[in-house]
């Protein structure tokens, strides 16, 4: 009941960060043409970092490639949109309760402390697994 | 009979300021209680505490018999609540929030809501932030009514409330108390509590003051008395607090009213209120019968 509620209060959130992210990438992917010979040198220059170049993917891809482009640097946009998401929901899960005054309403429906925690917790868990990872 | 409230010592304490200290309150099956006591007195306090909203420090609260520290869920399954500020989630429709605290209940209330929701006059399509404070607390009555429970806890209900709900809202309470439901609500207007509870406790400053019927506590047939028009007043027994301002002669009666009258009908007054002490007063005649 509760974790159908969570789900419910997070879904505009939940899309509004979606769409966010979607349009970031696709806009992205509209400057590759104009990138393509600067994308080149740079290739060159991230290759040799070492743990940096595999950190971003660069032993793998190329960035000088759409497909590669893509990979990681909306990948990049996509993990770290998916981390500021995560923390933004799970820091919520009982804070907006406070901070809405609604603590008082949810706390005194016979549920216990932990059935309320864990099922909001499962509805945050849920609302990430949704979101578009690589 | 069976006693539905019992508290015991209730002590909380919020860092250095006041909580409550020592408060011990027994109601019984199907009464009609008051919990009188001005704003900070620790009415919340006490509530949220039998609620087990909040810690307390030291005591025991047990509600329809089981300690609310380890048989939360049960308890609160037998209680409709209603808090003074009275929140919803913004968003959702007034019969979304209906339905998710029957179904929290697990029980289909629909019959009750409905009717609930007819005499209150709610209107339940239109979203929570849309509403004002009366508004919203009109759909915590029908969210702490529907599910029939046997103990009904309330803090200061009445407030942002019209007259005309603030009676239709009694109307309810006296039946469901009529059905044999206990009634447990704080107030800080005394005569709510005057025309409707049988029993009440006063609270001041974390302390009860006084318990007793209702009938009991206004016996002390104390009024206030003002005189316009006149500064010096003749001896007359059960006159305390004399005050004189520029607006009149202020003092406090107590005893049969007939004497007062005919001593002012030969002075010469302009204007005569005589009226009920606010509640300041009563708690202010109960603090100088404690300390007798």
């Amino acid at each position: 009941m509760i974790f159908k509620h969570e789900l419910k209060i997070n879904l505009r959130s939940f899309l509004i960060w979606t769409l966010t992210i979607a349009i970031t990438d696709f806009g992205f992917m509209l400057m590759y043409p104009s990138l393509q010979d600067s994308l080149k040198k740079a290739t060159d220059v991230y290759s040799n970092m070492g743990a940096l170049t595999a950190a971003f993917g660069m032993d793998r891809l190329s960035m000088a490639s759409p497909l590669g482009f893509y990979g990681i640097e909306v990948g990049a946009i996509l993990s770290l949109g998916g981390a500021l998401f995560a923390a933004i929901l799970g820091t919520g899960i009982l804070s907006k309760e406070e901070g809405g005054h609604t603590s008082e309403y949810l706390f005194t429906l016979p549920y216990s402390r932990i059935t309320i925690t864990v099922q909001k917790v499962a509805a945050v868990i849920c609302s990430l697994d949704s979101y578009p990872f690589r | 009979m069976e006693q539905v409230i019992q508290i015991k010592d209730l002590v909380k304490s919020y860092g250095k300021s006041r909580g409550v200290s020592g408060i011990s309150i027994t109601v019984q099956q199907g009464d009609f209680y008051g919990f009188i006591g001005p704003n900070g007195a620790g009415k919340s306090t006490t509530i949220r505490s039998m609620l087990g909203l909040i810690k307390k420090d030291s005591g025991c609260i047990n509600l329809l018999g089981m300690d609310i520290k380890t048989n939360k869920v049960d308890i609160l399954k037998r209680i409709g609540y209603m808090p003074s500020e009275t929140m919803f989630y913004p968003t959702l429709r007034v019969n979304e929030i209906i339905k998710m605290t029957a179904d929290a209940y697990q029980m289909d209330c629909n019959d009750k809501a409905n009717e609930l929701c007819e005499r209150l006059k709610v209107d339940r399509t239109k979203k929570i932030e849309e509403l004002s404070l009366g508004n919203r607390k009109k759909i915590s009555i029908v969210c702490a009514l529907q599910h029939k429970p046997d103990l009904y806890i309330f803090d200061e209900p009445t407030s942002g409330l019209d007259p005309l709900m603030q009676k239709e809202f009694f109307t309810l309470l006296r039946e469901v108390n009529k059905e044999g439901a206990t009634i447990f609500f704080s107030s800080h207007v005394l005569s709510e509590i005057q025309s409707y509870c049988n029993h009440a406790a006063i609270i001041k400053e974390g302390k009860i003051i006084a318990v007793d019927s209702v009938s009991n506590l206004t016996k002390t047939n104390a009024r206030k008395v003002t005189l316009k028009g006149i500064s010096q007043l003749p001896l007359i027994p059960g006159i305390s607090g004399k005050t004189c301002e520029e607006s009149g002669l202020h003092f406090m009666y107590r005893g049969d009213i007939k004497p007062l009258i005919s001593v002012i009908n030969k002075l010469n007054v302009q204007d005569v209120i005589i009226e009920e002490p606010s509640l300041e007063e009563i708690f202010l005649h109960y603090y100088e019968k404690a300390g007798e």
